[in-house]
C-alpha cells in the first residue's frame, strides 16, 4: 500500500459522508442559479452594438473581461476563505478517525509504513480541497464565459492556490491530531493556523506597534514561519482578475507553504513513529 | 543517528525553508532607530562655545549690572515674549544635514541664489553669519559684519546712534504695504530685523546691559545642540492651527515647550513639554503617544511606509511630575531621503 493508496481510501471515506456530499450539491446548486439568473448578456450587447453602430453608445462601458474582474475577485476570495473555513471543519476528523482504536491497529498491520499513512491522509485530503475548489471555479468560468464569451483559465489557477493555502492549514491539524486524538483539537489548530495566517499577512504593521520584549519576540518567531494567508489570498484574487503579480513573490509564497506543511508533516510523522498503539 | 530523529531535521531544515521563502522582501529595509545621544546638556565644546559668547555689560551703559551675557540670548530676552528659537547656523553648516540642506538649496535656487546676493553685500550667511534667533518681536542674526554693505542692504550706512554700539535704521516701507522695516546694528556682530524702534531700543539696552534685566528666555546653559529655544503654550497652538477648543486645551495643558535639537551626525530632536497640570500634562502625552501610534498604523496600513517609518524614529516619554518629553531620532540617511527630490529638481534644472 502506498500513500497514493491510502488518500484514494480517504477519498472513498469522503465520498460516503454527507458533508461533502451537501458541499457537491451546495456547489451544484450555486453554479445554477449563476446560469439562469445572470443577466450579463447586458454586457455583451453593449459591445455588440458599439460594433453595430461604430462607437460606444455609452463611454462608460467597459470590456466584458474588465467588467468580469470584480466577480472573479470576489469568487476567488469566497473559494479561498470560505474552502479554508469549511476545510478545517469538515475535514477536522478524518485524521482522528484513521487513529482510532480498532482501524489503526487494522493498518499498522498491513504492509505499510507509518509515514505512508500520514502522507497518504495528507494527500487524500489536499486532493478533496482541490477538488472542490477546482469544481467551483472552473463551474464559474464556464458559466461565465458561455454567458460573455470570456474565456480564461486564471480562476482556476487561483483555486489551486486556495487548495495549497489549506495543504499548510491541514498539516497543522495532523500534526496536532497525532499528539492528541481530537476532532476538535484539530479543528481549532486549524482556525488558529488561519488567523496566525492572518496576523502573519500584517506582520510589519503589528510588529510596528508592540514594544520590545519577549512577546513581540514571540510574535516574531511564529509570524515569521505561518505562511501569510492574506497574501496567498490575495495573489489567487489577483490571479483570478487577471491583476498584476509582484514578479517572483507567489512563487515564494507558494514554496514557503510548501515547506511550511512539509515541516509540519515532519514533525508529526516524528512523533506518529515513536508511539505505541 | 537514530532514522526517527531525521524527521524532526529535517522539520527544522523546512521551518527555516519556510521562514526565508515567505519573508517577501520589502520595497526597502527599514531604517533602524538610530541610538543617538539626546540632546539634554551643554556638551564639552558647546561650554567652550558658551562661555566664549559671554560678554560683560558695557562700562558706561548707566546703571550696568555685574554679570556677563550671551548678547543673542540678552537680545531674545529683550521683547519679553514667552517664544523664542534660535539657530546655530555656522553649527548646522558645518554638520552632515547642514551639507545636505545647502545642496538642497543650490539644488532649488540655482547658482543666482539669494545666498549669492548677500554675499555680493559684503554677508556670507554660510561664514559670517553664526547664529539666527526668531522671536514674535522679530529676527535677530549675529556673527561677523565688519566686511557688511550697509548701504546696500539697509540703504543707509548708518543709522540713529542708540546707546553704546548700537545704531537703528527704518528701511524703505514694505514692497507688500505692510509697516516699516526697522533695522538695528550692534557693533559689527548683531543685527536685529523688527517692526519698531522701540523694539531696537529695547534690544541695545538689553544687550548693553542697561536699565531693569528682562526675564530671560533661555539661559547660556541652556544653549546646547544645533537649533534650541522656548515656545510658549499659546504660540505653539497658533502654529499648529487646528480648532479653538484643541487650541485652547493644548494651551492649558502645555504652558511652554523647550526644544533642542542635535544635528551633528544622526538628528536627534529633545521637546520637553511643561505644564501647570500634570493630570492634563499626562493626557496630553498619551494623546501624542496614541496619535503617533494611530498614524503609524494608518500610514502603513495605507502603503505609506516612508511616513510610516518616519513616525517610527519619534517617541513620547511619560510625563514625570509636570513635565514629559517627545523624542525624535532620525538617522542621517532617512533625512537625505528625504530630501532626495532636491536632488531630482536639480537635475532636472540641468
Amino acid at each position: 500500500m502506498t500513500p497514493i493508496a491510502v488518500a484514494l481510501d480517504l477519498l472513498r471515506e469522503a465520498a460516503a459522508r454527507r458533508w461533502f456530499l451537501a458541499l457537491g450539491l451546495a456547489l451544484t446548486g450555486l453554479l445554477l442559479v449563476l446560469v439562469t439568473s445572470l443577466r450579463l448578456e447586458v454586457v455583451d450587447g453593449a459591445l455588440a452594438a458599439s460594433r453595430l453602430f461604430g462607437r460606444p453608445l455609452d463611454h462608460s462601458i467597459q470590456a466584458a473581461d474588465v467588467a468580469l474582474r470584480p466577480v472573479f475577485l470576489a469568487a476567488s476570495q469566497i473559494v479561498f476563505w470560505g474552502g479554508l473555513g469549511f476545510g478545517v471543519l469538515s475535514c477536522a476528523d478524518f485524521a482522528p478517525a484513521l487513529l482510532s482504536p480498532g482501524r489503526i491497529e487494522h493498518l499498522l498491520s498491513l504492509p505499510v509504513r507509518r509515514w505512508e499513512l500520514l502522507a497518504g491522509t495528507f494527500l487524500g485530503v489536499l486532493a478533496l480541497a482541490m477538488t472542490g475548489a477546482v469544481y467551483a471555479s472552473a463551474g464559474l468560468v464556464l458559466v461565465l464565459g458561455a454567458k460573455t464569451g470570456v474565456w480564461t483559465g486564471w480562476p482556476v489557477v487561483s483555486a489551486v492556490l486556495s487548495a495549497l493555502a489549506f495543504g499548510g492549514v491541514y498539516a497543522g491539524m495532523l500534526a496536532v491530531t497525532v499528539w492528541v486524538r481530537s476532532a476538535a483539537l484539530s479543528a481549532a489548530a486549524g482556525a488558529s493556523l488561519i488567523a496566525l495566517g492572518l496576523l502573519a499577512t500584517h506582520r510589519t504593521a503589528l510588529l510596528d506597534l508592540m514594544g520590545r520584549g519577549p512577546g513581540r519576540a514571540l510574535f516574531a518567531g511564529v509570524t515569521a514561519v505561518v505562511p501569510p494567508l492574506g497574501k496567498l489570498a490575495d495573489a489567487a484574487g489577483a490571479l483570478a482578475a487577471s491583476a498584476p503579480l509582484a514578479p517572483g513573490g507567489l512563487v515564494r509564497l507558494l514554496a514557503g507553504t510548501v515547506a511550511f506543511a512539509g515541516a509540519l508533516l515532519a514533525v508529526a510523522v516524528w512523533r506518529f513513529d515513536r508511539r505505541d498503539f | 543517528m537514530d532514522r526517527r530523529w531525521l524527521w524532526l531535521l529535517a522539520a527544522a531544515l523546512l521551518v527555516i525553508a519556510a521562514a526565508w521563502l515567505v519573508r517577501i522582501p520589502e520595497a526597502h529595509a527599514p531604517l533602524a532607530r538610530p541610538e543617538v545621544e539626546m540632546p539634554r546638556q551643554l556638551r564639552p565644546e558647546e561650554r567652550r562655545r558658551m562661555l566664549a559668547r559671554l560678554r560683560p555689560p558695557v562700562s558706561d551703559a548707566g546703571v550696568h549690572r555685574n554679570e556677563v551675557r550671551d548678547p543673542m540670548l540678552a537680545a531674545l530676552s529683550a521683547g519679553g515674549g514667552g517664544s523664542g528659537v534660535v539657530l546655530e547656523v555656522n553649527a548646522l553648516r558645518n554638520s552632515p544635514l547642514g551639507e545636505l540642506l545647502l545642496q538642497c538649496l543650490a539644488g532649488r535656487e540655482g547658482r543666482g541664489n539669494a545666498l549669492e546676493a548677500l554675499q555680493r553685500m559684503g554677508i556670507d550667511p554660510l561664514r559670517d553669519v553664526d547664529r539666527v534667533g526668531i522671536t514674535e518681536h522679530g529676527i535677530v542674526v549675529s556673527g561677523d559684519f565688519r566686511r557688511a554693505n550697509w548701504e546696500g542692504l539697509l540703504g543707509s550706512a548708518t543709522g540713529a546712534p542708540y546707546g553704546e554700539h548700537g545704531q537703528i535704521t527704518a528701511v524703505d516701507p514694505r514692497a507688500e504695504g505692510g509697516g516699516t522695516l526697522v533695522a538695528t546694528r550692534w557693533g559689527d556682530s548683531l543685527l536685529h530685523l523688527g517692526d519698531s524702534a522701540e523694539d531696537g531700543r529695547r534690544i541695545v539696552d538689553a544687550v548693553e546691559g542697561r536699565g531693569p534685566e528682562p526675564r530671560p528666555l533661555l539661559s547660556p546653559e541652556q544653549s546646547y545642540g544645533e537649533l534650541y529655544g522656548v515656545v510658549s503654550g499659546a504660540d505653539l497652538a497658533r502654529t499648529l492651527g487646528g480648532s479653538e477648543p484643541w487650541a485652547a486645551a493644548l494651551v492649558e495643558a502645555a504652558s511652554r515647550v523647550e526644544v533642542h535639537l542635535d544635528a551633528r551626525r544622526d538628528v536627534a530632536l529633545v521637546a520637553d513639554v511643561s505644564g501647570e497640570d500634570a493630570r492634563k500634562l499626562e493626557d496630553l502625552g498619551k494623546t501624542l503617544g496614541g496619535a503617533l501610534a494611530l498614524a503609524r498604523a494608518q500610514a502603513r496600513a495605507q502603503g505609506d511606509d516612508d511616513a510610516a517609518e518616519l513616525l517610527g524614529f519619534a517617541r513620547v516619554s511619560p510625563a514625570h511630575g509636570n513635565a514629559l518629553s517627545l523624542e525624535v531620532a532620525l538617522p542621517l540617511e532617512a533625512v537625505a531621503k528625504r530630501l532626495t527630490f532636491c536632488r531630482w529638481d536639480a537635475d532636472a534644472g540641468r
